[in-house]
């Protein structure tokens, strides 16, 4: 491998990791607002890709239209998820809301299942007859789509929660519950808002790694929680920047690896950098190290 | 303005409030006084709205303001500030006080940022950390903040839990001296307070709670000072000899913090 190749996966990954990190704010958002973790949240942001190509069997779409309806079906799929998980569930249990998002996860994948006779669906790809070259370096034209698109969002997220009032209020339920609510914020609302939000950044992640691979299958479920949430890990839970940072990371790590030592290998080596974490950086790479004591 | 009747609230099987009675006359400050446990917090609490009473009536300005949403009832002009000041820490000065006026943000801008500059006269010191952390605040700014953050809300009735906590003597003075001024300036105080000596200058009125009862009501000098102290801080155990058990411990340590 020269140091071509290497430039070359690592961009890549860098590129398409935008998606994992999208994915890595959803689980962060919820977190840091409820302290709870959604494991449903991979599940329903497929599934919004799912609903957009249900629709677009009926209607022609754009492609782009297309993506913009998995952002609206995973929203409102992210709303159900927080009824019936989260909002009637008592929250002062830990285990309550976890157990109840692992059921979520596996109802999501069995309708899935069911609603395609378990065969993967082809997703439009956008850009993807763009390359760009410098000679035996190129970008992809559906990697760069994926890494605007991922940045606008980020950018739209960040302007909501410090520019818009429902920012206020998500980050003063995130910061200081009691208080919030002295001040008249009122968490159910704002608790569901934040799980709409997170539901479209997932919807629009679930619609873009659908057009990268090309097809979608149920099969895509788990890894998209599980790098989620290593996301987390990697980037603090709760810290926004983090799962934005961590999410390029691992998608430049998991690349890097792929053209390094092949398919079958790269996910070892992501999950043996969640534990480096663990380990080493608890706390996220932003934390100071921390000493075992 | 306040009516406070018969409430009593429970954590689980813990009655922290056995029927209280109470009231806030307008315009004036208003103080509670009691040992750790007797349910000070939790009254404040269940007035805003956080907690919902298991029975009784609050009515506040002649409305029933009874198991209302927080939100409601800071619409109807009651503001709390709470123990332990529960500043947002990763907000800024500025946006602290932006979330408390959060119910009127949007429909009238200019006039939060009126009432902004307003509170910054009040609080010179927090217009200097305007851009500041709120969480990097020593204690006595931080206490100012969580002030300046309710009266955000135009509250006609404001409430504070223990403002005094874990302050050093010169700055538990400056907040007296600012509760003063805003009750000069016509809002209504209602006051819990460990700090009897500080809470007897200032207040109109007191009631003492006990047990999750209000024990004694009147005016600052019916009681003297040395009694108010010995039952705010110990209990009524501590001044008298329990009746027979149903007094309570006579350490006064009764419940946790409440």
């Amino acid at each position: 491998m020269d140091w071509l190749d290497f430039f070359q996966s690592i961009t890549d990954g860098l590129l398409f990791g935008s998606i994992y990190a999208l994915i890595g704010i959803g689980f962060t958002l919820i977190f840091g607002v409820m302290h709870k973790i959604n494991l449903a949240y991979g599940a329903a942001s497929i599934a919004g890709a799912y609903v957009s190509i249900a629709v677009a069997a009926y209607v022609p779409l754009p492609a782009l239209v297309t993506f913009l309806i998995a952002a609206i079906g995973s929203g409102a799929i992210a709303f159900l998820i927080y009824l019936a998980n989260f909002r009637f569930i008592p929250l002062a249990s830990p285990l309550a809301t976890l157990m109840a998002t692992v059921g979520m996860l596996i109802l999501i994948d069995e309708i899935v299942v069911h609603a395609t006779d378990g065969m993967p669906q082809p997703y439009p790809a956008l850009f993807a007859d763009i390359y760009i070259e410098w000679g035996d370096f190129g970008l992809r034209g559906d990697l760069i789509f994926i890494f605007v698109l991922s940045l606008i969002a980020m950018v739209v997220l960040m302007f909501m929660l410090y520019r818009t009032r429902l920012g206020i209020a998500t980050r003063a339920v995130a910061q200081q519950p009691v208080a919030a609510q002295l001040a008249g914020i009122s968490l159910d609302r704002t608790n569901a808002l934040t799980f709409v939000i997170t539901g479209l950044l997932g919807g629009l992640a679930g619609a873009m790694i659908g057009a990268s691979v090309g097809v979608l299958s149920p099969l895509l479920v788990v890894p998209i929680t599980v790098k989620g949430l290593i996301v987390c890990v990697i980037g603090g839970l709760g810290s926004i920047p983090g799962a934005i940072v961590a999410g390029l990371a691992v998608g430049a790590f998991e690349n890097f690896f792929l053209a390094f030592r092949g398919v079958t290998e790269r996910d070892m080596y992501v999950m043996l950098l969640l534990f480096v974490f663990l380990v080493f950086r608890p706390g996220g790479i932003f934390s100071r190290s921390v000493a075992r004591d | 303005m306040l009516e406070v009747s018969d409430v009593a609230v429970s954590y689980g099987n813990i009655e922290a409030l056995r029927g209280v009675e109470l009231s806030v006359e307008e315009g004036g400050i208003t103080c509670l006084l009691g040992p750790n446990g007797a349910g000070k917090t939790t009254l404040m609490m269940t007035i805003a709205g956080i907690l919902r009473p298991r029975r009784g009536r609050i009515r506040f300005l002649d409305r029933d303001i009874t198991g209302m949403r927080p939100s409601g009832v800071v619409k109807r002009g009651i503001a709390l500030v709470p123990e332990n000041r529960l500043v947002f820490p990763a907000m800024n000065v500025h946006e602290n006080l932006i979330a408390g006026a959060y119910l009127r943000l949007g429909k009238r801008k200019a006039q939060v940022q009126r009432d902004v500059d307003h509170v910054f006269e009040r609080f010179p010191r927090l217009q200097e950390r305007s851009k500041q952390l709120a969480g990097t605040l020593s204690g006595g700014e931080q206490q100012m903040l969580a002030v300046a953050r309710a009266l955000m809300a135009r509250p006609r009735l404001l409430m504070m839990d223990e403002p005094s906590l874990g302050l050093a003597p010169l700055i538990v003075e400056e907040i007296f001296r600012i509760i003063s001024d805003l009750n000069a300036d016509g809002t209504t105080i209602f006051l819990v307070e460990q700090n009897a000596h500080m809470a007897l200058q200032v207040a109109d009125h007191f009631f003492l709670l006990e047990q999750g009862q209000v024990s004694f009501s009147g005016k600052p000098g019916q009681l003297s000072e040395h009694e108010v102290i010995q039952r705010a801080y110990l209990g009524k155990s501590a001044q008298h000899d329990p009746p027979a058990g149903d007094r309570g411990r006579p350490d006064g340590t009764t419940h946790p913090s409440g």
